[in-house]
């Protein structure tokens, strides 16, 4: 607008001088509309208003692909407003899906003007800052702009899968009943051992074969106990871990699953950690049941992949974070690097299994799309090589991981994490080293 | 207030494109004529006639160029007009209608960028009324101008043009303070 109220008193400008030089009256006559219509922008021009904005959201944590409807009031407290324009300023990536999110209208004392609209994104933490509003005169020459805070915050979690129990067996439980073998005699289901019969134990857990063979005394069977035990989740946030494509990163693959991971094992009774490792250490504590899962859900929803020289290799994880002997959940692309630090976290007792999204997988698929469209791009025969060669180096790391016990699903992101999770403990159950198995 | 059949979405700004191009009409018709009874049809009035119909064929396309292009044109010629003597009445009327174009010409503008307006009859009104009066008085003070013949001393027109020029000055320092 600056330029419209430039280009009128250029124009004047212009008469003036004009009619002086040329000492021609009409010529002067002519910068008089000119100029009532300035003066008139100038005298109706737009007085400070005293404006109050409120904002309200339908829902402050939803969960990803739920629509949120943000509603918007601007009260005018003194002064009229000829035209007054509001437009919210809305977070990046945000989509508005119903509504608008700018209005133009005339606000007089103590009228309030009300904007609604419904957006949707991605998981994240969006804030909803400041609120531009413009307020002008009829003509629009003279306007005033005001930045109003209405500040609010959105968070989109990620969207949980539901998965079938995952088998663990860390070396150490809890105290308290759960799902998962404790290698302690007590009450249970699987046979554990026999022991002497002591008053009070249950005749239908007398163990009569033991006990014809001694005259003077009774043997009882005994049951493993299952007990509950500590799950720490660590996901892989590093840089270099991930790969980004034009549809879903590597990265939202993996969150999704650490998502569904401790959803899966908070249902069964286990107390769950998350650390997220990339640009730093995210750590949500332990915790048991629909909180903890809150809260390791709020952590996913504001994760985000970075790089740091400090945390580039996996040999700062703080394992005092994990107690003893528990069960570590690792979630991660894995690289050749990463393999002595998992080498020694086995040999300290830690139980440990990796859902290892295919990097590799993933980025010859992508490859492959993008020579379809992309005619300067590497032929799909060297693609299928490449790929070939990286898969053998995956799987040789997968290998002398498995060799020490440490428990890979090696996860092709196209298809169903449940189903990789269910063929690998099918392979484990069947196949496992009793000894390995046993650590 | 704000009731949602009051808002109009998309708006379709009828009321001020009628006036629109009715202001625009007359700001090519009447310099044409004015130019063509002088006898100064070509270039003069066929010019007019030409910027005219472009900008009435842009003004239904939301062209933002065109209207300060028009404005200046037209002023332009008018000021020529003056300076050939041609009849003063045509000139001034037909300067006032371009301006009045102009300013509507914005208007739409601004009215078909907004996504959303609240009671968009009610300001098309209001807008007209307000520039009516505003080019009404312009115009009629301009006429008076014209008809009284003032005799000063190139002095005092000189420092009255000074005076003029640090008004104007002052009024676009305002503005941009103000605006920014």
């Amino acid at each position: 607008m600056v330029k419209r109220a430039l280009l009128l008193i250029f124009l004047i400008y212009i008469l003036v001088l004009l009619g002086l030089a040329s000492i021609n009256g009409g010529v002067l006559a002519l910068a008089i509309p000119l100029i009532i219509y300035l003066g008139a922008a100038l005298y109706f021009g737009p007085e400070t208003l005293q404006l109050t904005v409120s904002r309200t959201l339908s829902e402050t944590c939803v969960t990803q692909g739920t629509f949120v409807e943000v509603t918007l009031s601007v009260t005018n407290e003194s002064g009229h407003a000829e035209e007054f324009s509001i437009q919210d300023i809305l977070p990046p990536l945000l989509v508005v899906e119903a509504g608008e999110i700018q209005t133009l209208a005339a606000l007089g004392p103590g009228e309030t003007l009300t904007l609604t609209y419904t957006v949707k994104g991605p998981r994240g933490s969006f804030s909803f800052q400041a609120v531009e509003v413009i307020v002008s005169e009829r003509l629009g020459i003279y306007r005033r702009r005001q930045q109003l805070l209405a500040p609010a915050h959105l968070l989109i979690l990620p969207v949980v899968e539901r998965l079938k129990p995952v088998t663990i067996r860390p070396l150490r439980t809890r105290a308290y009943a759960g799902p998962i073998p404790s290698r302690q005699g007590g009450s249970g289901i699987d046979f554990f051992g026999v022991r002497e019969y002591q008053p009070g134990d249950p005749m239908r857990w007398l163990n009569w074969r033991a006990s014809a063979r001694h005259t003077r005394a009774l043997f009882t069977n005994e049951f493993e106990q299952e007990r509950i035990a500590d799950v720490g989740i660590i996901l892989d946030a590093r840089q270099h871990s991930n790969i980004y494509s034009p549809n879903v990163s590597l990265f939202e693959h993996a969150v999704r699953a650490t998502a569904a991971l401790s959803e899966t094992f908070l249902n069964e009774g286990n107390r769950v950690a998350l650390l997220i490792y990339g640009r730093g250490l995210e750590r949500t504590y332990p915790g048991y049941g629909k909180v903890q899962r809150e809260r390791i859900l709020r952590a996913l929803a504001a994760a985000r992949t970075g790089d740091s020289l400090v945390f580039e290799r996996l040999d700062y994880l703080p394992t005092r974070f994990f107690p003893p002997k528990s069960q570590i959940v690792i979630v991660s692309s894995l690289c050749e690097e990463d393999l002595p630090v998992l080498l020694e976290l086995r040999s300290r007792g830690y139980q440990i299994l990796i859902i290892s999204p295919n990097a590799v997988s993933y980025e010859t698929q992508m490859l492959m799309t993008r020579t379809s469209t992309d005619p300067d791009a590497t032929t799909p025969g060297n693609i299928a090589m490449a790929g070939r060669v990286a898969n053998l180096e995956r799987a040789l790391l997968l290998h002398r991981m498995r060799r020490v016990g440490i428990q890979v699903v090696d996860w092709d992101v196209e298809k169903s994490l449940d189903s990789a999770i269910q063929a690998s403990i099918r392979i484990w159950s069947r196949g496992a080293h009793p000894m390995i198995m046993a650590l | 207030m704000n009731t949602p059949s009051d808002s109009l979405k998309t708006p379709s700004p009828r009321l001020t494109l009628y006036a629109g191009f009715v202001s625009l009409g007359l700001a090519t018709g009447l310099p044409a004529l004015g130019f063509g009874i002088a006898g100064l049809l070509w270039p003069w009035a066929i010019s007019c006639v030409v910027v005219g119909m472009l900008w009435g064929f842009v003004l239904y396309r939301n062209v933002e160029w065109m209207a300060n292009f028009g404005l200046c044109y037209f002023f332009g010629m008018t000021t020529f007009g003056f300076w050939r003597g041609v009849g003063s009445g045509w000139m001034l009327a037909g300067a006032v209608a371009a301006l009045t174009a102009w300013d509507l010409d914005h208007f739409i503008q601004r009215l078909r960028d907004a996504p959303n307006i609240e009671h968009a009859q009610v300001l098309e009104q209001q807008h007209l009324r307000r520039i009516c009066i505003v080019n009404g008085i312009g115009g009629v003070l301009a006429g008076v101008a014209l008809i009284i013949r003032l005799h000063l001393h190139f002095g005092v027109m000189f420092l009255l043009g000074l005076i003029a020029i640090a008004a104007l000055t002052r009024a676009l320092t305002f503005l941009r303070r103000a605006i920014h």
